[in-house]
């Protein structure tokens, strides 16, 4: 094949290839790949050489990346280059292939970091019986290796102006905040988060992640300035706190994700006026008193608003041989549907979790049950319920606010801008929007519909929580 | 005393050795799931050349996890680590249908070895974000997860690239772990 010929040619010289760049093109499972592998391969001399000598000048050349797979289908050619240019040193190419690949484990293990204890030079030697087709290795070329390996790690090929070249690195730009636990679930450090509401607030922790409750002393109500940016809501200290962290000061400890959140007003909490729940994808609950039942209501919309248009559609959940009932996955990324696709995923849910529930709800456990049968219906109960609650609150809150934005924009065109709010509910609702829309615009949404009515409330974002 | 003082000390703030296998046909993504799971440690360490191990720390729970790839020729070489490996992992891209039955055959054929009996078991059902996958119930199916007896076995959907799920893996195998 000439192209492969060619191909081979051009990265073995490396004309206009990085080496990081070649293993991709001889590692692929298909005829082309191998036919470019076994001719570039064609460039290397190991008449004489010992396994592992080669190995090192194969490796000083090639940069040996990618998955398992595609790292073994390489050594593949390797092998068979070898036994081309040494007939008779070993029993067949297999078993030069499974000696290589054995080279490489012991490479790793030996030298690479936190692998727990080291393989020994029998160990070495015992894993590999039967494996030169059948017959044992000789044993001294096997001691040789070993010791080879352990004295001389086996180096890595890198380019000149080092790696990079991969493209897997661009994760590590996004800089985020360890809280320690799991990383993706840190808070980013997002300067160009689009902020939706500010303003004072009073917070108390009801349950932490996983529906644990918070314990007694570290329950009560605290004050914050509070900023919803993206789907996270950071709490400060003050306002200060607020500029601090802007520029990166603050701490984020008291940063609360919102994705798949929901708040909703907390009618059942008498002790104190103004106050909304909010819970979060993990059960953690809080709740938050605000000034006045304005504010109450736009904290409310304007949270259920970002979590119904930025939260990604759910993983499914979990299956294990223990048969617990498992929440799907609720993930932190943001959706990648606009807010009229998000609308239809959100009303689609609410549909399928009414059927799931009136299902649930014609077989419960028969009498006698197991405790463990009856307390997975019971949690998926509960589960189902709330599920709905937050889909119809989700379609709801987009549903309104999308008519909204063509009514808008219908009465913008007939007036030119004149402001007019449509009269009754959706005024209201649109209130509780002001300080998100005038932050930004959803996605989705043509801009000519979001120039807003002059009457916007701001200065209650600014005012302080009572008490 | 000494010795009593510093074996508490162990046991309060060293971290639990857990051995992880990880296989699945390729391209299901098995080293962008080692990659992503390396994220969580804030010192990056230099690769080894050789093959694809990463050690993981989380919970409290060193996890090293080996790419041990395939079905392969040199599934033998792996012998050396299965008497102390404490999990397996197995990637399957769910969207897959085509290699659904390969990728089962590859799993009950780790499976069967004799020395993996009491490690437990972790499915990726990675590539969840894309249109046509299969569900983790069809997969379970598909993958013949009932019939397994005397192993405890785990599926959880993921979607590698962005990092979904991976952890909540690693939580149920800290847990298992945990409980043995």
């Amino acid at each position: 094949m000439p192209s492969a010929i060619r191909l081979a040619k051009r990265l073995y010289s490396l004309d206009g290839f990085k080496k990081s760049d070649v293993s991709r093109h001889l590692s692929k499972n298909n005829d082309f790949s191998r036919a470019v592998a076994e001719e570039y391969l064609k460039y290397f001399d190991f008449e004489k050489d010992t396994l592992d000598i080669a190995l090192r000048k194969f490796l000083k050349q090639f940069s040996l990346t990618g998955e398992t797979q595609e790292r073994e289908r390489v050594l593949v050619h390797f092998s068979k280059r070898y036994l081309d240019c040494n007939p008779g040193s070993f029993n067949s190419q297999d078993a030069v292939h499974t000696l290589t690949c054995a080279i490489m484990l012991l490479n790793t293990d030996l030298h690479g970091q936190n692998i727990g204890r080291k393989m020994t030079c029998n160990e070495f030697i015992e894993n590999l019986a039967g494996l030169n087709e059948c017959e044992n290795f000789p044993r001294e070329v096997l001691k040789q290796l070993y010791h080879a390996i352990k004295n001389y790690p086996l180096e890595w090929a890198l380019d000149e102006e080092n790696e990079d070249g991969n493209g897997q690195s661009q994760m590590r730009n996004n800089d985020v905040i360890s809280l320690g636990g799991n990383p993706f679930l840190d808070v980013p450090i997002s300067a160009n988060a689009i902020e939706y509401k500010k303003g004072y607030v009073m917070r108390k922790c009801c349950y932490e992640a996983n529906a644990k409750r918070t314990p007694f002393h570290k329950r009560g109500w605290k004050m914050f300035y509070c900023t919803l940016r993206d789907l996270v809501l950071y709490l400060h200290k003050d306002e200060n706190g607020f500029r601090r962290n802007q520029i990166g000061g603050d701490n984020l400890h008291n940063a609360i994700r919102i994705h798949h959140a929901l708040a909703t007003k907390a009618t059942d909490y008498t002790k104190k006026q103004y106050v909304f729940r909010l819970q979060t994808a993990d059960q953690a609950e809080y709740l938050f008193q605000t000034s006045d039942s304005k504010e109450l209501q736009s904290w409310i919309d304007t949270i259920n608003f970002v979590c119904a248009s930025f939260s990604a559609p759910p993983l499914e959940a979990a299956v294990g041989s223990q048969k617990k009932f498992q929440r799907p996955l609720l993930p932190c990324s943001h959706t990648k549907l606009n807010l009229r696709e998000q609308l239809s995923d959100h009303e689609e849910r609410v549909m399928r979790l009414e059927s799931m529930l009136e299902e649930h709800r014609r077989c419960p456990p028969e009498k006698g049950a197991k405790s463990q049968v009856v307390q997975n219906y019971k949690e998926k109960e509960v589960y189902l319920n709330y599920e709905l609650k937050r889909y119809r609150t989700y379609t709801y809150i987009l549903r309104t606010k999308l008519s909204q934005y063509l009514e808008m924009g219908a009465a913008m065109s007939a007036t030119m801008g004149a402001g007019a709010c449509p009269p009754g509910s959706l005024a209201e609702v649109d209130e509780g929007l002001q300080p998100m829309a005038a932050a930004q615009q959803p996605p989705g949404l043509p801009t000519t519909d979001l120039e807003q009515p002059k009457s916007s409330p701001t200065s209650a974002v600014n005012r302080k929580c009572p008490e | 005393m000494g010795l009593t003082i510093s074996s508490v000390f162990n046991r309060l703030f060293s971290k639990k050795p857990m051995r992880i296998l990880m296989v699945g046909l390729d391209a299901a993504g098995k080293t962008t799931i080692l990659y992503k799971l390396k994220l969580g440690e804030i010192v990056t360490t230099i690769p080894t050349i050789g093959f694809n191990v990463e050690t993981v720390e989380y919970k409290n729970i060193s996890f090293t996890v080996w790419d041990v790839g395939g079905q392969t020729k040199i599934r033998k070489l792996w012998r050396h680590y299965f008497s102390n490996t404490d999990g397996l992992i197995f990637v399957v891209d769910s969207n897959d249908r085509d290699r659904i039955v390969e990728a089962e055959q590859e799993l009950h054929n780790m499976l069967s070895e004799e020395e993996l009996r009491d490690s437990v078991l972790l499915i990726f059902a990675n590539k969840q974000d894309l249109p046509n996958s299969m569900s983790t119930a069809e997969l379970t199916d598909k993958l013949k997860l009932n019939t397994l007896r005397n192993r405890k076995w785990y599926i959880q959907a993921t979607c590698a690239t962005q990092g979904t799920g991976l952890y909540e893996g690693l939580d149920w195998l800290s847990n298992e772990l945990a409980n043995k």
